[in-house]
Protein backbone atom coordinates (compact mmCIF):
# COMPACT_ATOMS: atom_id res chain seq x y z
CA UNK A 1 0.00 0.00 0.00
CA UNK A 2 2.80 2.17 1.07
CA UNK A 3 4.44 1.88 -2.19
CA UNK A 4 1.48 2.38 -4.46
CA UNK A 5 0.91 5.47 -2.41
CA UNK A 6 4.70 6.68 -3.28
CA UNK A 7 4.76 5.49 -7.07
CA UNK A 8 0.95 7.84 -6.95
CA UNK A 9 3.28 10.62 -6.17
CA UNK A 10 1.18 11.52 -3.02
CA UNK A 11 4.04 12.78 -0.98
CA UNK A 12 4.36 15.12 -3.58
CA UNK A 13 0.74 16.23 -3.56
CA UNK A 14 0.43 16.53 -0.10
CA UNK A 15 3.66 18.53 0.23
CA UNK A 16 2.13 21.08 -2.48
CA UNK A 17 -0.92 21.27 0.02
CA UNK A 18 0.61 21.87 2.57
CA UNK A 19 2.67 24.37 1.53
CA UNK A 20 -0.03 26.29 -0.34
CA UNK A 21 -2.11 26.10 3.30
CA UNK A 22 1.07 27.58 4.83
CA UNK A 23 1.62 30.23 2.36
CA UNK A 24 -1.81 31.30 2.63
CA UNK A 25 -2.31 30.95 6.29
CA UNK A 26 0.81 33.42 6.60
CA UNK A 27 -0.62 35.79 3.87
CA UNK A 28 -4.02 36.08 5.75
CA UNK A 29 -2.43 36.88 9.47
CA UNK A 30 -1.81 33.51 10.94
CA UNK A 31 1.68 34.46 12.05
CA UNK A 32 -0.16 37.22 13.86
CA UNK A 33 -2.39 34.99 15.63
CA UNK A 34 -0.01 32.21 16.92
CA UNK A 35 2.26 35.41 17.98
CA UNK A 36 -0.55 36.80 19.68
CA UNK A 37 -1.23 33.26 21.67
CA UNK A 38 2.58 32.43 22.20
CA UNK A 39 3.49 35.83 23.33
CA UNK A 40 1.29 35.48 26.71
CA UNK A 41 1.57 33.17 29.40
CA UNK A 42 -0.33 30.27 28.40
CA UNK A 43 -2.88 29.44 31.52
CA UNK A 44 -4.72 26.51 30.43
CA UNK A 45 -0.82 24.92 29.95
CA UNK A 46 -0.22 25.89 33.90
CA UNK A 47 -3.61 24.89 34.69
CA UNK A 48 -3.68 28.56 36.57
CA UNK A 49 -7.33 28.82 35.17
CA UNK B 1 27.65 10.85 23.89
CA UNK B 2 26.25 9.57 20.93
CA UNK B 3 25.10 12.06 17.83
CA UNK B 4 21.45 11.66 18.67
CA UNK B 5 21.72 12.17 21.96
CA UNK B 6 23.84 15.66 21.37
CA UNK B 7 21.15 16.35 18.64
CA UNK B 8 18.27 16.05 21.21
CA UNK B 9 20.20 18.43 23.97
CA UNK B 10 20.94 21.62 21.80
CA UNK B 11 17.61 21.00 20.18
CA UNK B 12 16.22 21.38 23.64
CA UNK B 13 18.65 24.63 24.18
CA UNK B 14 17.47 26.14 20.96
CA UNK B 15 13.76 25.74 21.83
CA UNK B 16 14.18 27.06 25.21
CA UNK B 17 17.45 29.81 25.42
CA UNK B 18 15.20 32.75 27.54
CA UNK B 19 17.78 32.42 29.99
CA UNK B 20 17.15 36.29 30.34
CA UNK B 21 14.08 35.78 32.51
CA UNK B 22 16.05 34.40 35.41
CA UNK B 23 17.09 38.33 35.71
CA UNK B 24 13.91 39.92 34.26
CA UNK B 25 11.39 37.48 35.18
CA UNK B 26 9.64 38.34 32.40
CA UNK B 27 8.68 35.51 28.93
CA UNK B 28 9.86 36.40 25.68
CA UNK B 29 7.39 38.38 23.42
CA UNK B 30 9.56 38.55 20.45
CA UNK B 31 8.42 37.41 16.22
CA UNK B 32 10.15 34.35 17.40
CA UNK B 33 7.28 33.49 19.63
CA UNK B 34 4.99 33.10 16.20
CA UNK B 35 7.25 30.40 14.89
CA UNK B 36 5.89 26.77 16.03
CA UNK B 37 9.22 24.85 17.34
CA UNK B 38 8.39 21.19 15.03
CA UNK B 39 8.56 19.25 18.50
CA UNK B 40 6.80 18.88 21.74
CA UNK B 41 8.08 21.59 23.80
CA UNK B 42 5.38 24.09 25.80
CA UNK B 43 5.34 27.51 24.85
CA UNK B 44 4.23 28.90 28.86
CA UNK B 45 7.77 27.46 29.60
CA UNK B 46 9.73 30.65 30.98
CA UNK B 47 12.36 29.66 28.74
CA UNK B 48 11.00 28.83 25.72
CA UNK B 49 11.18 31.01 22.30
CA UNK B 50 9.00 30.00 20.28
CA UNK B 51 5.22 28.54 20.11
CA UNK B 52 4.41 24.98 20.63
CA UNK B 53 2.63 23.69 17.52
CA UNK B 54 -0.27 21.47 19.34
CA UNK B 55 -0.92 24.37 21.42
CA UNK B 56 -1.29 26.76 18.75
CA UNK B 57 -3.53 23.87 16.34
CA UNK B 58 -5.70 23.72 19.58
CA UNK B 59 -6.10 27.54 19.76
CA UNK B 60 -6.86 28.17 16.26
CA UNK B 61 -9.48 25.64 16.49
CA UNK B 62 -10.95 27.25 19.70
CA UNK B 63 -10.81 30.66 17.97
CA UNK B 64 -13.23 29.07 15.19
CA UNK B 65 -15.89 28.09 17.68
CA UNK B 66 -19.13 29.45 17.31
CA UNK B 67 -19.58 28.16 20.86
CA UNK B 68 -17.09 30.76 22.72
CA UNK B 69 -18.94 33.52 24.55
CA UNK B 70 -17.89 36.31 27.60
CA UNK B 71 -20.71 34.06 29.81
CA UNK B 72 -19.06 30.50 29.00
CA UNK B 73 -15.17 31.37 28.57
CA UNK B 74 -14.22 34.23 30.09
CA UNK B 75 -13.40 37.69 29.30
CA UNK B 76 -9.64 36.64 27.95
CA UNK B 77 -10.76 34.32 25.38
CA UNK B 78 -13.02 36.32 24.34
CA UNK B 79 -10.90 39.76 23.94
CA UNK B 80 -8.35 37.50 22.11
CA UNK B 81 -11.12 36.16 19.62
CA UNK B 82 -12.42 39.61 18.71
CA UNK B 83 -8.63 40.88 18.17
CA UNK B 84 -8.01 38.02 16.21
CA UNK B 85 -11.51 38.35 14.22
CA UNK B 86 -9.84 38.59 10.63
CA UNK B 87 -9.21 35.45 8.52
CA UNK B 88 -9.48 33.58 11.68
CA UNK B 89 -9.15 30.39 9.69
CA UNK B 90 -5.88 31.44 9.09
CA UNK B 91 -3.60 30.50 11.96
CA UNK B 92 -5.29 26.96 11.45
CA UNK B 93 -3.84 26.87 7.88
CA UNK B 94 -0.41 27.88 9.09
CA UNK B 95 -0.27 25.61 11.89
CA UNK B 96 -1.56 22.72 10.26
CA UNK B 97 1.02 23.64 7.11
CA UNK B 98 3.46 23.95 9.61
CA UNK B 99 3.18 20.55 10.84
CA UNK B 100 2.14 18.94 7.37
CA UNK B 101 5.33 19.79 5.84
CA UNK B 102 7.58 18.53 8.67
CA UNK B 103 5.63 14.89 8.06
CA UNK B 104 5.28 14.73 4.93
CA UNK B 105 9.79 15.58 4.76
CA UNK B 106 10.39 13.68 7.72
CA UNK B 107 7.81 11.35 9.25
CA UNK B 108 8.51 11.23 12.74
CA UNK B 109 12.46 11.74 12.82
CA UNK B 110 11.59 14.96 14.90
CA UNK B 111 10.11 12.71 17.21
CA UNK B 112 13.83 10.78 17.36
CA UNK B 113 15.90 13.60 17.17
CA UNK B 114 14.21 17.11 18.24
CA UNK B 115 11.61 16.47 20.36
CA UNK B 116 12.45 17.68 24.17
CA UNK B 117 9.97 15.72 25.39
CA UNK B 118 11.41 12.78 23.72
CA UNK B 119 14.89 12.93 25.72
CA UNK B 120 13.53 13.14 28.71
CA UNK B 121 11.63 9.51 28.08
CA UNK B 122 14.72 8.40 27.01
CA UNK B 123 16.84 9.53 29.84
CA UNK B 124 14.04 8.25 32.04
CA UNK B 125 14.08 4.73 30.81
CA UNK B 126 17.55 4.27 31.03
CA UNK B 127 16.83 4.06 35.28
CA UNK B 128 17.24 0.69 36.13
CA UNK B 129 13.79 -0.71 36.74
CA UNK B 130 11.55 -3.76 35.72
CA UNK B 131 10.43 -2.96 32.80
CA UNK B 132 7.07 -3.18 31.06
CA UNK B 133 5.70 -3.33 27.41
CA UNK B 134 2.68 -0.94 26.02
CA UNK B 135 -0.42 -2.66 24.85
CA UNK B 136 -0.72 -2.33 21.54
CA UNK B 137 -4.44 -0.78 21.28
CA UNK B 138 -2.90 2.51 23.66
CA UNK B 139 -0.91 3.79 20.25
CA UNK B 140 -4.78 4.94 19.29
CA UNK B 141 -4.30 7.34 22.24
CA UNK B 142 -2.19 9.99 20.20
CA UNK B 143 -4.70 9.75 17.36
CA UNK B 144 -7.36 10.10 19.58
CA UNK B 145 -5.23 13.16 21.62
CA UNK B 146 -4.67 14.78 18.06
CA UNK B 147 -8.69 14.64 16.50
CA UNK B 148 -10.76 15.01 19.20
CA UNK B 149 -8.79 16.35 22.44
CA UNK B 150 -6.55 18.98 20.24
CA UNK B 151 -8.83 19.87 17.26
CA UNK B 152 -12.68 18.74 17.94
CA UNK B 153 -12.98 19.53 21.33
CA UNK B 154 -11.21 23.25 20.97
CA UNK B 155 -13.87 23.76 18.06
CA UNK B 156 -16.75 22.53 20.19
CA UNK B 157 -16.11 24.45 23.57
CA UNK B 158 -13.85 27.05 22.51
CA UNK B 159 -10.65 25.53 25.55
CA UNK B 160 -7.93 24.51 24.89
CA UNK B 161 -8.31 20.75 26.63
CA UNK B 162 -5.11 19.32 25.91
CA UNK B 163 -3.30 22.03 26.91
CA UNK B 164 -4.96 21.91 30.70
CA UNK B 165 -4.00 18.11 30.46
CA UNK B 166 -0.77 18.08 29.09
CA UNK B 167 2.37 16.84 31.38
CA UNK B 168 4.95 19.03 29.38
CA UNK B 169 3.25 22.08 29.91
CA UNK B 170 2.93 20.95 33.89
CA UNK B 171 6.29 20.12 33.35
CA UNK B 172 8.08 22.82 31.67
CA UNK B 173 5.20 25.33 32.15
CA UNK B 174 3.59 24.87 35.53
CA UNK B 175 5.91 24.09 38.02
CA UNK B 176 8.58 26.83 36.73
CA UNK B 177 6.88 29.51 36.88
CA UNK B 178 5.38 28.27 40.19
CA UNK B 179 8.91 28.33 41.60
CA UNK B 180 9.87 31.51 40.22
CA UNK B 181 6.84 32.91 39.22
CA UNK B 182 7.07 35.91 36.53
CA UNK B 183 6.44 39.71 36.88
CA UNK B 184 2.69 39.15 36.12
CA UNK B 185 0.60 38.51 38.54
CA UNK B 186 -0.77 34.70 38.42
CA UNK B 187 -4.01 33.14 39.71
CA UNK B 188 -3.28 31.19 42.41
CA UNK B 189 -2.85 27.56 42.40
CA UNK B 190 -6.33 25.58 42.11
CA UNK B 191 -7.20 22.41 42.02
CA UNK B 192 -6.58 21.79 38.26
CA UNK B 193 -2.95 22.61 39.05
CA UNK B 194 -3.00 19.74 41.27
CA UNK B 195 -4.56 17.27 38.46
CA UNK B 196 -2.13 18.57 36.01
CA UNK B 197 0.76 17.42 38.31
CA UNK B 198 -1.05 14.61 39.03
CA UNK B 199 -0.74 13.78 35.49
CA UNK B 200 3.34 14.86 34.95
CA UNK B 201 4.03 12.33 37.95
CA UNK B 202 2.06 9.33 36.47
CA UNK B 203 3.42 9.69 32.97
CA UNK B 204 7.39 10.24 35.01
CA UNK B 205 6.58 7.17 36.67
CA UNK B 206 5.69 5.16 33.36
CA UNK B 207 8.33 7.05 31.43
CA UNK B 208 10.66 4.65 33.88
CA UNK B 209 9.24 1.36 33.35
CA UNK B 210 8.13 1.95 29.41
CA UNK B 211 9.37 2.93 26.67
CA UNK B 212 8.33 6.55 25.53
CA UNK B 213 5.04 5.49 26.97
CA UNK B 214 4.20 9.37 26.11
CA UNK B 215 5.04 9.35 22.23
CA UNK B 216 3.58 6.06 21.71
CA UNK B 217 0.56 6.50 23.71
CA UNK B 218 -0.84 10.42 24.33
CA UNK B 219 1.71 12.74 21.87
CA UNK B 220 -1.02 14.86 19.63
CA UNK B 221 2.07 15.81 17.94
CA UNK B 222 3.52 12.21 17.38
CA UNK B 223 0.03 11.36 15.96
CA UNK B 224 0.02 13.91 13.61
CA UNK B 225 3.29 13.21 12.45
CA UNK B 226 2.56 9.08 12.61
CA UNK B 227 -0.24 9.83 9.81
CA UNK B 228 2.26 11.47 7.31
CA UNK B 229 5.04 8.83 8.12
CA UNK B 230 3.71 6.49 4.96
CA UNK B 231 4.12 9.39 2.77
CA UNK B 232 7.11 10.99 3.98
CA UNK B 233 10.33 11.94 1.50
CA UNK B 234 12.77 10.55 4.39
CA UNK B 235 12.55 6.49 4.05
CA UNK B 236 13.74 3.43 6.59
CA UNK B 237 14.65 0.19 4.20
CA UNK B 238 16.03 -3.25 5.40
CA UNK B 239 17.54 -5.47 3.17
CA UNK B 240 15.75 -8.66 2.87
CA UNK B 241 18.94 -10.79 2.04
CA UNK B 242 21.00 -9.69 4.85
CA UNK B 243 18.52 -9.05 7.69
CA UNK B 244 18.36 -12.57 9.71
CA UNK B 245 15.66 -11.35 12.20
CA UNK B 246 18.03 -11.27 14.76
CA UNK B 247 16.62 -9.21 17.07
CA UNK B 248 18.70 -6.38 17.50
CA UNK B 249 16.95 -3.93 16.18
CA UNK B 250 14.00 -3.98 18.73
CA UNK B 251 16.33 -4.19 21.81
CA UNK B 252 17.97 -0.97 20.44
CA UNK B 253 14.58 0.52 19.44
CA UNK B 254 13.18 2.99 21.57
CA UNK B 255 9.34 2.38 20.56
CA UNK B 256 10.15 -1.17 21.00
CA UNK B 257 9.34 -2.18 17.16
CA UNK B 258 10.52 -4.79 14.90
CA UNK B 259 12.03 -2.93 11.85
CA UNK B 260 12.00 -5.51 9.15
CA UNK B 261 8.19 -6.33 10.17
CA UNK B 262 7.42 -2.54 8.63
CA UNK B 263 10.49 -0.32 7.62
CA UNK B 264 8.71 2.79 7.51
CA UNK B 265 5.85 1.87 10.81
CA UNK B 266 4.01 4.49 11.77
CA UNK B 267 5.46 4.03 15.24
CA UNK B 268 9.29 4.50 14.41
CA UNK B 269 10.51 7.99 15.28
CA UNK B 270 13.48 7.36 12.84
CA UNK B 271 16.14 7.49 15.74
CA UNK B 272 18.23 4.91 13.23
CA UNK B 273 19.78 3.01 16.10
CA UNK B 274 18.56 -0.12 14.32
CA UNK B 275 20.48 0.58 11.93
CA UNK B 276 23.67 1.22 14.63
CA UNK B 277 22.49 -1.65 15.97
CA UNK B 278 22.29 -4.24 13.25
CA UNK B 279 24.87 -6.70 13.19
CA UNK B 280 24.28 -7.20 9.00
CA UNK B 281 23.92 -3.56 8.25
CA UNK B 282 20.53 -4.54 6.66
CA UNK B 283 18.72 -1.12 7.40
CA UNK B 284 19.74 1.83 5.52
CA UNK B 285 17.68 5.45 5.25
CA UNK B 286 17.82 8.45 3.60
CA UNK B 287 15.22 10.96 1.83
CA UNK B 288 14.17 9.27 -1.63
CA UNK B 289 12.80 11.55 -4.01
CA UNK B 290 12.37 9.39 -6.75
CA UNK B 291 12.33 6.15 -7.40
CA UNK B 292 13.00 3.12 -5.09
CA UNK B 293 16.60 1.54 -5.04
CA UNK B 294 16.90 -1.92 -5.98
CA UNK B 295 17.51 -4.87 -3.74
CA UNK B 296 16.19 -3.24 -0.68
CA UNK B 297 12.77 -3.70 0.72
CA UNK B 298 10.38 -0.97 2.72
CA UNK B 299 8.02 -3.89 4.25
CA UNK B 300 10.74 -6.48 5.35
CA UNK B 301 11.71 -9.66 3.76
CA UNK B 302 9.97 -11.60 1.74
CA UNK B 303 8.10 -14.38 3.24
Amino acid sequence: MSGFIRRMRAPYLLALVFVLMLVTGLMLGGFDKVLGNGIVICLDCIGLI
Amino acid sequence: MRARRWTQVIATLVANPWFVYFSSRTIYQGKAKGICFPGFNCYACPLALYSCPIGSLQHSFAILSPRVSAASHGARLVAAVKKQAAFPVSAMLYVVGFIGIIGVATGRLVCGWICPFGLLQDLLYKIPTPKVGLPQWMRFGKYFGLVVVAMLIPYITGVNWYSRLCPAGALEGALPLKVLPPKTPLPGVGWFFWLKIAILVGFLAWMVVTKRPFCRAACALGGAYALLTPFSFYRMRVDSAKCTKCGECRHSCPVDINIYENANSVECVRCLSCKKACPEKAVSSGFRLGGEPTGETESGPAA
